[in-house]
């Protein structure tokens, strides 16, 4: 597989000012966006927020309002959905009921009466996904999990220069999840076609892309590599559903020395470094990832650390890898701090007094006018330590 | 209820020892005395009565009971013309119904949108009129002064130069009146596939006439079956259409079994008659379904 993938010439994909509306509802937002070609990429974002219209776009099976779709140098937007070189794994699979698996994967060869050798193909398909075995079974026949497989195997035995993937996992329990993330990335590195991945599992999309676009009510908010997005988010609504973000607003007060601005937040001063900001002056936001703060008994600390607030503990709970606090400061916001289950203090109690201490280096800043509850109502679950 | 043993009274709706409740079977008694008292006595009454041989010399003198084999024989061979007349009238009418009916039905069901409810409303509409009143109407509608008759007669498209009192007048009748039976079980099969598979066809390189091939009509079978029986079998026994709407040449065996019975009172023979066509009907049904079964039709 590889052989053939490296010797055809795959295109980037190209979305140039895309923009879908229904009525006076605009679900993709001039959407300007390339995919690199081989690489696996993910579209993340909240139910609703143009993904999933995006995704059918390339696909064809959605009309764009205006805006173009290139596979390389080749304008595509208005070819029908067979006229592309594009694949589509099904968020419900929709696989077809009425044929074996065999039948389901060799469809797309037939349709395009490219049937030399297909029996070889479709068994070497199967045994990819490793369900070779399975071959004359229907799909009623099957597990979730395998259905996904054979969904995936339908697609891919087209060789298409782009595979969409509508949530494919969003019907899998947790476990079959992660062994399925896994597999997936495993086919998309061995057949190098480009992976155009959906999902609203940040996690999902962590583990599996190589680059991850962030959107947000039909435009992208950020992209970039996962561990780039989160660690440097640029907006509220990436640092809030890329993982969760202890956001602070503040006013700049000044340089602490070369390499570090002291930030007014309420009636305390915070250091954080100049490299993570273009500002000197005026509102600022930034932030803190709750897993990079800890707490530790009032006042013993401190000096340890660049940063500190003495709050008041809301809430404890021992998950087993880590504890999680809900932390209040002086000024009533809440914080939230992961702490890893090492040599830990005695679990905090409701009301005890605490400092939450974190090093500057750890702060990531936010575009100034940022607000940062934005992106908060779609906070599902924590990134797992 | 006396039917129903001591024993069984005392656990009367109490879970039987295996933890299910007779409930169930209680619940269908009323089913099974109906198909008893209207099917099942009937039908072995037929039987005997399509044996009986004459009393005396006129139909008058009545029948008495005998094992009278030939009546069969008799019905065969004096009717066999009518059973094959039959036969092609109501596949002909069955196949017009399909023809007529599945882009209807496709088009329902997947195009239709909100105007949903209202077309299927429109379609069982003929309803609410009487079947032999509808069947009259189609006497004026295919008359030969009608616009219909008068505007294909102008294109010369009509051999015999008329609809009425022709084969054709019985067909369309046919179809017409049964057409809902064919359109409903087809809306029903085509509402339930999954558009997701449609899409999935068009997106693994099925141009929109190969979709329809290999996904929708083969995903559509379910009710082309029921849709084609329910049209079928009632149209092998129907005599209305033929009665009104064809000519003396047009006769159907429903016909034939409804003179032998009321005017020429020759029980014996209609009832074998009806035992005949009963047969008939079956032995097609069941090798039908055997081969839409293994997806051979499609």
């Amino acid at each position: 597989m590889t052989a053939t993938k490296t010797a055809r010439d795959i295109q980037d994909l190209h979305l140039e000012n895309l923009t879908k509306s229904y009525f006076d509802n605009v679900a993709v937002d001039h959407l300007t966006l390339t995919i690199p070609a081989g690489k696996f990429f993910a579209l993340l974002g909240p139910s609703g927020c143009g993904k999933t219209t995006t995704l059918r776009m390339v696909a064809g099976l959605e009309e764009p309002t205006s805006g173009t779709i290139k596979l390389g140098s080749k304008d595509i937007t208005d070819l029908r959905p067979y006229e592309r070189q594009i694949n589509t794994v099904f968020q419900s699979y929709a696989l077809f009921p009425h044929m074996d698996i065999y039948e389901n994967v060799a469809f797309g060869l037939r349709r395009r009466k490219d049937t030399s050798n297909l029996d070889a193909k479709v068994k070497a398909m199967l045994k990819l996904v490793e369900l070779d075995e399975l071959a004359r079974r229907k799909p009623g026949q099957l597990s979730g999990g395998q259905q996904q497989r054979i969904a995936l195997a339908r697609a891919i035995i087209n060789q298409p220069d782009v595979l969409l993937l509508d949530e494919p996992l969003g019907a899998l329990d947790l476990k079959l999840r992660r062994q399925m993330q896994i597999e997936i990335k495993r086919i998309q590195l061995e057949t190098g076609i480009t992976f155009v991945h959906v999902t609203h599992d940040q996690e999902e999309a962590m583990t599996m892309a190589d680059t991850i676009a962030v959107m947000n009510a039909g435009r992208i908010e950020q992209m970039g590599a996962p561990t780039e997005i989160y660690e440097r988010p640029r907006t509220a609504f990436v640092a809030n559903f890329l993982g969760q973000s202890n956001l602070f607003e503040g006013v700049i007060q000044g340089q602490v020395d070369d390499s570090t601005l002291a930030v007014k937040v309420a009636d305390q001063i915070f250091k954080i470094p100049k490299s993570a900001t273009s500002q000197s002056s005026g509102r600022i936001v930034f932030g803190v990832r709750p897993e990079k703060m800890t707490t530790e008994d009032v006042d013993k600390r401190r000096n340890e650390y660049d940063n500190f607030i003495q709050g008041v503990v809301i809430d404890a709970s021992f998950t087993g890898v880590s504890v999680q606090y809900l932390v209040e400061a002086p000024w009533g916001q809440e914080l939230t701090i992961f702490e890893r289950n090492v040599d830990v203090r005695e679990l905090g109690r409701r009301g005890e007094k605490v400092d939450v201490l974190w090093r500057a280096k750890n702060v990531f800043v936010l575009d100034p006018d940022s607000d940062i509850n934005d992106g908060l109502e779609f906070l599902g679950e924590p990134v797992a330590d | 209820m006396q039917l129903i043993p001591a024993s069984a009274k005392a656990t009367f709706s109490q879970p039987l020892r295996n933890g299910r409740s007779i409930t169930p079977y209680l619940l269908l008694i009323p089913g099974l005395a109906w198909l008893g008292v209207f099917f099942v006595i009937p039908f072995f009454s037929l039987l005997i009565t399509s044996l009986m041989r004459p009393a005396g010399d006129s139909v008058l003198d009545g029948y008495v009971n005998a094992l009278e084999i030939g009546n069969y024989l008799i019905a065969l061979q004096d009717y066999w013309p009518v059973f094959a007349k039959s036969l092609l009238y109501a596949a002909s009418a069955t196949l017009l119904a399909l023809v007529i009916g599945y882009p209807l039905a496709y088009h329902i069901a997947l195009k239709g949108g909100k105007w949903r409810n209202f077309m299927l409303v429109l379609v069982i509409a003929p309803f609410f009129a009487a079947y032999l009143i509808r069947t009259y109407a189609w006497k004026t509608i295919l008359a030969d002064d009608s616009f219909i008759t008068v505007a294909l007669n102008a294109l010369n498209l009509l051999p015999q130069e008329r609809i009425l009192n022709t084969p054709i007048a019985v067909i369309a009748g046919i179809a017409y009146n049964f057409l809902p039976f064919m359109i409903l079980p087809l809306y029903a099969a085509i509402e339930r596939i999954d558009p997701r598979l449609l899409e999935a066809s068009k997106d693994l390189y099925a141009s929109p006439g190969e979709t329809f091939r290999k996904v929708t009509l083969p995903l559509s079978m379910p009710g082309v079956v029921s849709g084609t029986l329910l049209t079928f079998i009632p149209a092998m026994g129907d005599f209305i259409n033929a009665s009104l709407l064809g000519s003396a040449r047009d006769k159907m065996i429903g016909n034939v079994i409804q003179s032998q019975f009321v005017i020429v009172r020759d029980y014996p023979q209609a009832s074998a008659l009806s035992f005949i066509l009963m047969t008939m009907i079956l032995v097609i049904v069941f090798f039908y379904i055997r081969r839409a079964g293994t997806e051979d039709l499609v």
